[in-house]
């Protein structure tokens, strides 16, 4: 089976810094896929690679077949990759609702003249943003809070509007960057069986953790990067007992 | 406002307000006044389009009457020229600025905050000084007068009335077609670059596209405006598209609300009114507008009417938050509707 997602020797360097060396990651469709390492160790600059934001010094990133190395951001998001951002990123002003609509911009043909002089077609248009955007909210229980503010929401409904507005984008691959950051043990255990639900519905999972229960739980395979190298590539049960792997970041039990 | 003005109470007063504004000629005929509704109205549409660029899209511009002039100019050297018909040269006004707007649009790709500010402030400057030495286009200093009055299908406008209504008319093309864009999946991804750029482009919005259009747009509307304003005063000179110029239409926008358009029109409105009431110490019109501005951002840093929408206005705001699990039954019966067929 071809990889969803390939990278082929990407590396990222700032200045005289090696971000990101010689890194090669296959995720497979279906699979939940985790990206650890101690902080530094580039996890999120391959993300931003991945993504489009960084151009790689070297190696290419192909999805679905198709190399995507260089292409625009926004692109990439359309060509169904989509990602939350290790601080949180909505458009915290807005309403949640209006973040969800927000992330399906890029399935929706925007007209200029469409809009601004209200043609047909735009209303129905809209109705079917709403009514998709509002499907997804459903989902995840927080369709009573559609008209609030989004950062007026609990931190972990936050992290959860940020995953949905991802999933809104109709990517079938998810970049999840610490989706556990900050939160206490009952919201990570929603949280484990909503990226398990996601699963189920047929997304691809590519994720950054630090919190191990949460990432042995849910991976298939892991990756771990140290100083922008991959020392260590497995099941979440050879990872454990991976020397390599606990000398550079789980540490030994005392 | 939302809790003590209930819904129709504020759809009636709205109406109320735009029957007021409708048949001012009728009860106030007096020209001055006239002259001065003509003013707030034709400042109402500046703001609204300037509103687009700083409060819709977050970018500042203090180069807003730059496209006023290319548009007063291009309509006034056309119909002076050429002999054109004023619906023709407004047209041309509004596709000039337009362009320009591109131009000042493309740096906005690369710069932000304070960095456009500065190059939106030397463009206004370039524009004037332009208009200022090109003698033999614009008679430079002297200005150009005589400027024809509009015909309009075969209507001469002349009276302070008829003024007043084709600035209103403008003024409802104007609102028509913002309100439209704002409230579209357009002026979605325009607030979502305010918001934060980086995560608008992952959403798959295109970012310097909509940065070139919304500057476009607005630059075009502006221009409109441009073209009545030079048919309206009859003479144009570049002294009346200079900083200070911008920096009022500004003043405007930040008063009224930054992102909301109903603002706009009462910045506009309340900033064009002022300075005629103290006419008398039109010496500290500056100052005046500096303190306004001042004790609003202390005590109202959102503007008067903040991000207030018209269909707030009128109490038409929809809500579609729902309990989710009444969410939930819908999703199901929809999932269900799906797999049936």
């Amino acid at each position: 089976m071809e990889a969803m997602l390939k990278l082929e020797g990407v590396t990222q360097k700032f200045g005289g810094l090696v971000a990101v060396a010689d890194l090669n990651i296959d995720v497979y469709q279906g699979e939940i896929v985790g990206l650890i390492g101690p902080n530094g160790a580039g996890k999120s600059t391959t993300f931003n690679v991945i993504t489009g934001v960084y151009l790689p010094a070297e190696g290419k990133v192909f999805f679905e077949g198709n190399e995507i190395t260089g292409k625009p951001i926004y692109e990439i998001t359309r060509r169904g990759i989509a990602r939350t951002f290790q601080n949180i990123r909505l458009f915290q002003s807005l309403s949640v609702l209006n973040n969800v609509q927000i992330g399906m911009h890029g399935q929706i043909k925007s007209s200029l003249w469409q809009a601004m002089l209200n043609l047909p077609g735009k209303k129905k248009k809209e109705q079917e943003v709403i009514e998709r955007a509002m499907s997804l909210l459903a989902m995840t229980q927080l369709a009573s809070h559609a008209d609030d503010r989004a950062d007026s929401l609990a931190y972990g409904s936050q992290r959860r509007l940020e995953i949905v507005r991802a999933m809104a984008s109709g990517a079938k691959l998810l970049l999840l960057d610490e989706p556990a950051a900050g939160m206490n043990e009952q919201e990570t255990n929603e949280l484990l069986t909503f990226i398990l639900s996601l699963k189920g519905r047929g997304y691809t999972i590519l994720l950054i953790e630090h919190d191990m229960r949460l990432v042995m739980s849910l991976c298939d395979r892991i990756y771990v990067q140290n100083q922008g190298r991959l020392i260590a590539s497995g099941t979440p049960d050879e990872i454990r007992n991976n020397t390599d792997v606990i000398d550079a970041y789980l540490g030994r039990e005392v | 406002m939302k809790k003590y003005i209930k819904p129709e109470a504020r759809a009636a007063i709205c109406l109320l307000l735009i029957v007021l504004i409708g048949a001012l000629p009728f009860y106030m005929p007096n020209k001055y006044f006239i002259r001065v509704a003509t003013l707030c109205v034709m400042y109402s549409s500046l703001a609204m389009s300037l509103n687009l660029i700083t409060g819709f899209m977050g970018q500042v511009s203090l180069g807003h009457a730059a496209f006023l002039g290319i548009g007063a100019y291009t309509s006034a050297i056309l119909s002076d020229r050429m002999g054109w018909p004023f619906l023709v040269t407004m047209l041309c006004a509004v596709a000039v600025a337009g362009a320009f707007g591109v131009l000042i649009g493309v740096p906005s790709l690369r710069l932000k905050g304070s960095y456009l500010a500065i190059v939106t402030l030397g463009f206004c400057e370039v524009v004037r000084l332009t208009e200022l030495n090109w003698m033999s286009l614009t008679r430079g200093p002297l200005g150009m007068t005589g400027i024809a009055r509009p015909v309009i299908f075969g209507y001469q406008i002349k009276s302070n009335r008829d003024y007043y209504f084709l600035s209103l008319f403008l003024l409802a093309v104007i609102l028509f077609l913002l309100h439209n864009l704002v409230n579209s999946y357009i002026g979605r991804a325009v607030m979502a670059v305010r918001e934060d750029d980086i995560a608008a482009d992952a959403c798959g919005i295109n970012v310097r596209r909509y940065k070139v259009m919304v500057f476009t747009v607005s630059s075009a509307l502006t221009g409109m405006v441009g073209a009545f304003y030079a048919h309206y005063m009859r003479f144009i000179d570049p002294s009346a598209f200079n900083f200070e110029q911008s920096t009022s239409i500004l003043s405007m926008v930040i008063l009224g609300g930054l992102g909301g358009l109903p603002g706009s029109i009462l910045g506009a409105v309340l900033l064009t009114i002022l300075p005629e009431a103290l006419r008398d110490m039109s010496n500290f019109r500056m100052l005046i507008y500096g303190l306004v501005i001042a004790v609003m951002m202390i005590f109202r840093p959102q503007g008067i009417l903040g991000r207030t929408t018209f269909l707030q206005m009128l109490g038409i705001q929809k809500s579609y938050a729902m309990s989710n699990a009444e969410a939930e039954k819908r999703y199901l019966n929809q999932t269900e509707a799906k797999e049936d067929s």
